[in-house]
């Protein structure tokens, strides 16, 4: 029996899809099969950042209105082959899913794969019920902004209110020489805030803006400071205990050339 | 200090708040002399700072006050039962932004109140963690309530009906603090060991 999860928010553009698409391969490239959920209906994203848009036939709403079958409308990543896609109908709005629709779904999704990771619109509307309902897990992506951390605890008391205990948080886009300055909120300051667990650090990253646009995901790529956050995120998620670490741009193959051979 | 007069909604509130001298008493008794016409045929409520009200200190002004044609004394509080009468609900969790909880009493919040969330109380406020939010002490007029939190960053807080905004400065080593009505404005002062009063 698979685990459902959640990426979610409150606030748009923090990252959501970019961490499902990383975190779901991520598990993938660990020997976990994983489905990836787009409950973005009406503005699809997870495809484009996956780089498989040009390959959708069906998505989730023609799953579920019955005109495709379950697995008909998945579509396999070539680079990862544990990897699956369902995606968002572009079409049509968040009203063509209901909360017991995606349930169904997920229950169906469960009996093959180990994780469903539910990407969540933006928002407290119907489009947020759908993706959370089937969770067992929640995880909240929010930056060291106000605004985000504002919403982020909107999210959290949502959550509670709809009695998932599960929720974790990741702060994404950390810049530690602005928080250092004392410019930036630190991630202690949030947690200060929020007071739910911590399942990840993601440092901002150029990396991530060449990855989204050319639809790879990043965790191949050694020298991505995020990259290899996300590697962590998933290892967390298997329930190893690997400790919060804040890789460092500089981090880069030269760099750790240089330390390798004990040269500074 | 001494004894003071207040008409608070329907009923006239004789306060006397700690030692009550024989000169405090005469000019009570030159107040209620001039004012007999607001006296007449009201309802007064006698409020005791302290634990208990000596017999004969009490004697003395029901005395005075048996004088005034029709007054109707509807009750006697001490500080003993005005506890006991009054009301509050404790609320044992974080309220998040969106969150909000109005009560006809007092409110004590075992959490934060963070930024976005809303607390409304007719009596006092008390958070045990940050106040970030917005709080309304005293929402139904009541100028002595108060807001007591152990670590006050509050967006705007209000007492009856004076607003005050935050000045927006941020605290390091945040101290509990209580806000109050001062001479029409809102005053935020450290909460010192053992109380006010």
């Amino acid at each position: 029996m698979g685990k459902t999860i959640v990426i979610t928010s409150g606030k748009g553009g923090v990252g959501k899809t970019t961490a499902v698409a990383n975190i779901g391969s991520a598990l993938a490239s660990m020997d976990q099969k994983v489905v990836l959920v787009d409950a973005d209906i009406g503005l699809r994203n997870l495809d484009v950042v996956l780089g498989l848009e040009n390959r959708i036939v069906y998505d989730i709403v023609d799953v579920v209105e019955g005109r495709a079958k379950l697995r008909q409308a998945l579509i396999k990543d070539k680079r990862f082959p544990n990897l699956c896609l369902l995606p968002a109908a572009q079409t049509r709005d968040k009203e063509a899913v209901s909360p017991e629709d995606m349930i169904r779904l997920c229950r169906d999704l469960r009996e093959e794969f180990d994780f469903i990771i539910i990407d969540s619109p933006a928002g407290i509307e119907r489009g947020f019920k759908n993706a959370v309902t089937p969770a067992d897990l929640a995880i909240i992506v929010t930056t060291p902004e106000v605004s985000a951390v504002r919403d982020a605890d909107r999210i959290v008391g949502l959550l509670e209110a709809m009695e998932k205990e599960e929720s974790k948080l990741i702060v994404n886009r950390v810049r530690t020489k602005l928080v250092s300055r004392g410019d930036m909120l630190s991630v202690e300051d949030v947690l200060d805030i929020l007071s739910i667990d911590l399942i990840g650090v993601i440092p901002e990253d150029e990396h991530i803006i060449i990855s989204t646009n050319r639809g790879e995901p990043l965790i191949n790529n050694n020298s991505a400071p995020a990259g290899r956050s996300f590697l962590d995120i998933a290892r967390r998620i298997l329930g190893e205990d690997v400790p919060i670490n804040m890789y460092t741009e500089d981090e880069n193959l030269f760099t750790r050339l240089k330390r390798l051979i004990g040269w500074r | 200090m001494g004894i003071t007069v207040k008409g608070e909604r329907n009923y006239l509130i004789i306060k006397i708040d700690g030692e009550v001298g024989e000169d405090d008493i005469e000019n009570f008794k030159t107040q209620l002399d001039r004012n007999k016409n607001f006296f007449r045929r009201g309802k007064v409520l006698i409020k005791y700072s302290g634990e208990s009200i000596p017999s004969s200190l009490l004697n003395r002004i029901i005395t005075l006050l048996s004088d005034i044609e029709d007054v109707n004394i509807i009750g006697v509080f001490t500080e003993n039962t005005m506890q006991n009468e009054s009301s509050a609900i404790v609320i044992k969790r974080t309220l998040r932004s969106g969150q909000s909880i109005s009560y006809n009493g007092d409110v004590v919040i075992v959490g934060d109140v963070n930024a976005g969330a809303e607390v409304v109380a007719e009596g006092d406020i008390i958070v045990l963690g940050a106040l970030r939010g917005l709080a309304h002490a005293g929402a139904m007029g009541d100028r002595d309530a108060t807001i007591y939190a152990m670590e006050f960053s509050p967006v705007q807080i209000r007492i009856a009906d004076v607003i005050a905004r935050s000045a927006g400065e941020v605290k390091n080593n945040p101290v509990p603090e209580i806000a109050r009505i001062k001479d029409n404005g809102i005053i935020i002062e450290s909460f010192p060991h053992g109380g006010i009063r």
